[in-house]
C-alpha cells in the first residue's frame, strides 16, 4: 500500500477519531514530530489530540484537505484591507466567515497543531476585525472589558498623541 | 408551521458575557495577530485594555530586531535615537521602535539603493521636532514624519517620492525645481515641525522650497535668495528652527580694515567708517573675523523677517547693556531662547525697545544672534565664540550710511 494513501487517526478532546490521509495529518508539524517519535512503532494509528475538540478538529482537517489542493496565498503583513476576500481565495475567505468562539479556538488549535497556514489565516481573521476600528469598536467586538483607570486612558491618551496630532 | 432556520452567527456577532471572547487569546495568539496591523492600528490597540496594550508594544518593539533594522538605521544613529529617548525620560522603544517598525514595513528596499550609513544625511532631522531620518546616503534619501508619512528623494534622478505609510500608497511629489535633472541640485534638506525645507542651488544661485507635511505634501512656496557675491558661495550655516529659516553667511574683511556686509544688511557698498574700526579693539579682531550675516525667513509666509534692519527711524541712544541671566548656554547646545538686550537707565526715556535677541547655532559655530525687535538704532547683534557683539549708532547721518557713527560693544556670555 502506497504511504501516501494511508491513513491515521486524529482523536479529538471529546474522543471523537477521524480518519485523516498522511498527508494531511503531516500539516501539523505536532503531529509529523508524534509520528516521528514513534516512527519505530508500526503500530501508530491514533493522535490524540486533548486540546482540540471535535468541532474544531473538523474544521482543521477541511482545512488542511484544501490546502494540499489549493495552496493558501500567503497573506501580506500589515494587512491591505479588512476583508479576508481581498487577501485570501474564497474558500479560506469563507472559511473563516464563523462564529467568533470558534474562530478563537482554531487559532489555539493551529497553534497547538503548528499549522502555520491556518494559524496564519486566522490571526489575520482576527487582525482584519481590528483594523481600522476605534477602541471602543474593538472591545465591543471581542467583548473586552476596559481596565484602564481615567487617568490611565488619559495617559495612553497623551503617549499616542505624536501619532494622532499629524 | 415553519420552521425558521437560526441566523447563522458571523465572527463579527459580539460574544456573550460569558463567551471566551479574548480571554480564549494566549499572549503568543495575541501577538501574532498584531503583527498583521500597521503601528498606527497598534497603537490603537494599546488603547483597549491593559493586556492588549502590553501586546501591541511587544510586536512594536519586536520589529525593531536587528536584520530589520540594520538595514535602515546606522548603529550610530540608533545610538542616537536611544540617547534621544532616555534623555527625555520616554520608553526608549516605543516611539523609534514604531518608526522604524514602519519604515521595514512600507519602504521597498530594492526600490533605492540605500546606502546605511546615516552620517551621511546632509541634515539630520531634529528628533524633538518630528519624525525619524530612515536611511540616507548617496543615492537617496529618506524621511519618515510624525504623521506616518515617508518622503524619498532620489538624488540620483532629483525624483522626489510621498509615501503614504498608512496605506502604502506612493505619488511623485511635484513642484521641485529642477527635477529630472543629471544633477541633483539638493543642497539641503530638512524637516522642521510640519514644514519639509529642501535648499537648492543651480548656479550658484540659492533657492528654497517649503512644503506642508500632513497626509500629503502641499507646496507652500519658493524663495528666492538673493545673490550675495560678495559672501562666500555657500552660507556658512543653513537652520531651521521654531518655525524660521535662516541662512548664515560668511562675511570677510577686506584691507584688513573694511568690513563687508555688516550683519542685517543687504546692500554691497557699506563699509564700516575708519572711526567705527577705531572702537573696534584690534585684540578682538582674529576672533571677529568671522562676521556672520543671516537671512531669515519664516516658513509659513516665506517672508525675509531681518530685512528691514537696515532701514532705522527710531531715535538713537548711547549704549546698550547686556542684562544678566537672560543669556544662557545649555550643556550640548549654546541657546538663547529669551535673551534681551536691555537699554540701561542713562538711554534716555525715549529708548525704543527691548530688543530680543536669539542665538541658534551650536557651539562649535561662531554664534549668530538675531533681533527680533529690528527697529531701533541697534543694527545689528552677533557674536563669535563666547563673545556678543552688539553694534549699534548713536547718531545718524543725513547722508551717510547708519553706521557712519557707529559703535561696536562687546560683551562676553556667562
Amino acid at each position: 500500500m502506497d504511504v501516501e494513501e494511508s491513513t491515521i487517526n486524529l482523536v479529538s478532546a471529546e474522543g471523537d477519531s477521524s480518519p485523516v490521509p498522511l498527508s494531511v495529518a503531516k500539516m501539523s508539524e505536532l503531529v509529523r514530530s508524534m509520528m516521528d517519535e514513534e516512527a519505530e512503532d508500526d503500530d501508530v494509528k491514533e493522535i490524540p489530540l486533548p486540546n482540540v475538540k471535535s468541532q474544531v478538529l473538523h474544521k482543521v482537517i477541511e482545512f488542511c484537505e484544501h490546502h494540499l489542493k489549493e495552496p493558501m496565498t500567503e497573506i501580506e503583513k500589515p494587512l491591505k484591507s479588512n476583508s479576508m476576500s481581498d487577501v485570501v481565495q474564497k474558500f479560506y475567505a469563507d472559511f473563516v466567515d464563523i462564529e467568533q468562539v470558534l474562530l478563537f479556538e482554531l487559532i489555539l488549535a493551529a497553534n497547538y497543531m503548528d499549522i502555520k497556514p491556518l494559524l496564519d489565516l486566522t490571526c489575520a481573521t482576527v487582525a482584519s476585525m481590528i483594523k481600522g476600528k476605534t477602541p471602543e469598536d474593538i472591545r465591543t467586538t471581542f467583548n473586552i472589558t476596559n481596565d484602564f483607570s481615567p487617568e490611565e486612558e488619559a495617559q495612553v491618551r497623551e503617549e499616542n498623541k505624536w501619532c494622532e496630532e499629524a | 408551521m415553519s420552521l425558521m432556520r437560526p441566523k447563522k452567527k458571523s465572527r463579527y456577532d459580539p460574544p456573550s458575557k460569558n463567551d471566551g471572547n479574548d480571554n480564549l487569546l494566549t499572549e503568543d495568539s495575541r501577538r501574532r495577530i498584531l503583527s498583521f496591523l500597521k503601528p498606527k492600528e497598534l497603537l490603537t490597540v494599546a488603547s483597549v485594555s491593559k493586556t492588549w496594550k502590553g501586546s501591541a508594544n511587544t510586536v512594536a518593539e519586536q520589529h525593531l530586531d536587528e536584520t530589520k533594522v540594520n538595514h535602515l538605521v546606522s548603529n550610530d544613529w540608533k545610538e542616537r535615537l536611544q540617547a534621544h529617548f532616555t534623555n527625555n525620560n520616554k520608553t526608549p522603544s516605543s516611539i523609534p521602535a514604531r518608526c522604524l517598525w514602519m519604515a521595514a514595513q512600507v519602504l521597498p528596499l530594492n526600490k533605492f539603493e540605500f546606502e546605511v550609513d546615516l552620517t551621511n544625511v546632509c541634515a539630520p532631522l531634529d528628533l524633538q521636532a518630528v519624525g525619524v531620518p530612515l536611511a540616507g546616503g548617496g543615492s537617496a534619501f529618506a524621511f519618515l514624519t510624525r504623521d506616518l508619512s515617508i518622503i524619498v528623494l532620489d538624488t540620483k534622478t532629483g525624483k522626489w517620492t510621498f509615501v503614504n505609510a498608512i496605506t502604502g500608497d506612493s505619488s511623485p511629489i511635484h513642484d521641485m525645481p529642477n527635477e529630472g535633472e543629471d544633477e541633483c541640485p539638493l543642497g539641503f534638506l530638512q524637516i522642521c515641525g510640519e514644514y519639509l525645507v529642501a535648499l537648492f542651488f543651480p548656479d550658484s544661485k540659492y533657492s528654497v522650497s517649503v512644503w506642508r507635511i500632513g497626509s500629503n505634501l502641499d507646496f507652500l512656496h519658493h524663495i528666492k535668495i538673493p545673490a550675495q557675491p560678495q559672501l562666500k558661495r555657500y552660507p556658512v550655516e543653513v537652520v531651521v528652527k521654531e518655525g524660521m529659516l535662516i541662512f548664515e553667511y560668511q562675511c570677510r574683511w577686506r584691507n584688513g580694515m573694511s568690513l563687508q556686509c555688516p550683519p542685517g544688511n543687504v546692500r554691497d557698498d557699506h563699509r564700516l567708517s575708519q572711526s567705527v574700526m577705531d572702537q573696534f579693539p584690534m585684540e578682538k579682531c582674529e576672533s571677529f573675523s568671522k562676521i556672520l550675516r543671516a537671512d531669515v525667513y519664516d516658513l509659513e509666509t516665506g517672508k525675509a523677517v531681518l530685512d528691514s534692519i537696515g532701514t532705522l527711524s527710531q531715535p538713537s541712544f548711547k549704549k546698550v547693556s547686556y542684562s544678566a541671566g537672560s543669556l544662557h548656554s545649555s550643556q550640548s547646545y549654546h541657546w538663547i531662547s529669551e535673551g534681551r538686550w536691555i537699554p540701561d537707565k542713562d538711554s534716555v526715556a525715549d529708548v525704543p525697545k527691548i530688543y530680543e535677541v536669539n542665538r541658534y547655532v551650536a557651539a562649535q559655530q561662531p554664534l549668530l544672534v538675531r533681533t527680533l525687535l529690528p527697529s531701533a538704532s541697534v543694527k545689528g547683534v552677533y557674536s563669535s565664540k563666547n563673545e556678543v557683539f552688539a553694534y549699534h549708532c548713536v547718531e545718524r547721518a543725513h547722508d551717510g550710511p547708519w553706521w557712519e557713527h557707529g559703535q561696536i560693544e562687546a560683551f562676553l556670555l556667562p
